[in-house]
């Protein structure tokens, strides 16, 4: 996974699409929780506050395991011209040498 | 009504993103330098659909982002960006959110864009799409006029925009009457830069440029999902080669201008190869298992927490990546806003006495625990593969179950109740 901000990162650990499937979907009351303030809260410190409560949550109850992040390296022809590695292939803006 | 323009996006950066992008307005946009030819790209893994509604895949992502496009996405920075709304408006009180479309656009068959087509799509998103939840917040959605698309809010989340922004599954934007048809079925009909062109299954995807495409103006060039797009090359042939071998090998005799995910083995290799250069995206994706806490023994929290205390992290990402990682305590990259180290006591901690001990205190009686795992994205199949001997080590009957696909494994539907752990990598959040 591609750590695309707070919410977006840790929103699969979240009621209702809790990945790691708890009973009756019911998902962990403590990051359910922390993980509201982390999309109600109207500062970005307080937003930050509330990320750091939840992946401590999902940490210590193990709602997931991450390893570490891993880079990621890709071949071009030089006779490509404009590409850039990017989360996504985008072919848009890049040209063949003639 | 009091509305605030593309604003506070709570991201960090957003302002200056506000600002930057109204700086480059006056810059000269990109233009293709040369135009034609077939650009042959070699993935890594199948591509299982062009349903960009219902797949997890970042093999669909990969191709289907270069012909579909979404109201909002992300830029280069990561911030929320526009892609087919010329404004976004957001009112004073957080619950009215008011996207204004691009003039001009048209779908690869020629019918233009109008926010019947947004209203389709939203409402075939909300059916089915994976990450459906980001709209649980929102009330309705409506169009006041074929331009204008108007989302209302039951609260205020002042994330709306990021979470709407997300590219996991993004909520792209496809004919009305393609969206109401079931997932899996709809004809891949964009309003990008490309069109589809043909798809052979297990073998390649071809897209065409499409001529009648209209650029956001608002970039001067690319910028992570958004900005001035152009289809400079005629076509762009995306090639399912994912025995990497054979994909290297094609990208040495030219028989592909583009291979993705070079392996680690390969890159010293290929860096002294006349004619292929190496570009690299540092940090490209978390590697991710995610426990079941549905069925025994992984609902105890004692046993997930000896899962945890087992493992040996550096040991699992060298297996994955070779050595192309960093070790992480966090669900986000450094230096990003919401970076944080807490609860990093708990990330790898490599004590078997511990884990033991809590093995022990759980009452766990050598119930097997599963990995699932797949077999086509190598990183996946050798996390797994490593964790299982770990866990073994440490006293649990850790079995590996490996499927032939790429998809993600666990969705956000519910499936029958599996004990054990799946990995992840392909899912981007």
């Amino acid at each position: 996974m591609t750590a695309q901000g707070g919410p977006t990162s840790l929103r699969n650990l979240a009621n209702p699409n809790n990945v790691y499937k708890p009973v009756d979907n019911a998902g962990d009351e403590a990051f359910n929780a922390a993980f509201s303030k982390i999309e109600a809260g109207a500062d970005l410190d307080t937003r930050r506050e509330a990320f750091a409560e939840a992946q401590a949550i999902a940490f210590e109850n193990v709602l997931a395991i991450p390893f570490g992040i891993m880079s990621n390296a890709q071949g071009v022809r030089a006779t490509v011209e404009g590409y850039q590695p990017y989360y996504n292939t985008r072919v848009s803006n890049v040209w063949l040498e003639q | 009504m009091p509305s605030r323009r593309f604003l506070d996006l709570l991201l960090p950066g957003a302002l200056t993103a506000l600002l930057s992008t109204t700086s480059v307005m006056a810059q000269e946009a990109f233009t293709c330098p040369a135009t034609g030819g077939d650009l042959i790209v070699g993935i890594e893994s199948g591509v299982p659909t062009l349903d960009q509604h219902t797949a997890t895949s970042s093999a669909t992502r990969n191709v289907a982002m270069n012909i579909f496009e979404t109201l909002v996405i992300r830029d280069e920075n990561m911030n929320p960006a526009p892609d087919l709304a010329a404004s976004i408006d957001v009112s004073e009180d957080g619950l009215t959110y008011t996207f204004v479309l691009r003039e001009g656009v048209k779908f690869h068959n020629g019918k233009p864009l109008t926010t019947a087509d947004v209203v389709a799509s939203f409402d075939r998103y909300k059916e089915l799409g994976v990450n459906r939840a980001t709209l649980d917040v929102v009330a309705s959605w409506e169009a006041t006029d074929d331009m204008t698309f108007v989302i209302t809010l039951n609260q205020a989340q002042p994330t709306f925009l990021e979470s709407l922004s997300s590219y996991t599954v993004p909520i792209v934007i496809v004919p009305a009457e393609e969206a109401a048809k079931p997932a899996g079925q709809i004809e891949p009909i964009g309003t990008g830069p490309f069109k589809f062109a043909e798809f052979v299954p297990d073998s390649f995807v071809r897209l065409e440029r499409y001529d009648e495409y209209v650029a956001n103006d608002s970039f001067p060039g690319l910028s992570g999902f958004a900005g001035h797009k152009q289809a400079c090359v005629d076509t762009v042939t995306f090639r399912m080669l994912t025995e990497p071998g054979a994909r290297m090998a094609a990208l040495e005799t030219g028989e592909v201008h583009i291979a993705e995910n070079v392996p680690t083995i390969s890159q010293e290799r290929l860096a002294g190869t006349e004619g292929v250069e190496l570009v690299r995206l540092e940090n490209f994706a978390l590697n991710v298992a995610y426990p079941n806490w549905s069925a025994p023994p992984t609902d105890n929290l004692q046993v997930r927490q000896a899962i945890l205390a087992a493992l040996d992290m550096e040991e699992i990402m060298e297996a994955a990546t070779d050595g192309a990682f960093e070790l992480n305590p966090s669900f986000q990259f450094p230096d990003t806003g919401y970076y944080s180290t807490a609860g990093e006591e708990f990330y790898n901690q490599h004590d078997l006495e511990k884990a033991k001990a809590l093995l022990a205190e759980s009452g766990y009686n050598n119930e097997p625990i599963v990995l699932l795992t797949n077999q086509q994205f190598p990183n996946m199949y050798n996390s797994a593969l490593v964790m299982a001997a770990q866990l073994q080590a440490a006293g649990m009957n850790a079995e590996l179950r490996a499927s032939s696909t790429g998809r993600r494994l666990l969705p956000p539907v519910r499936r029958k109740p599996r004990a054990g752990t799946s990995s992840s990598r392909s899912g981007p959040r």
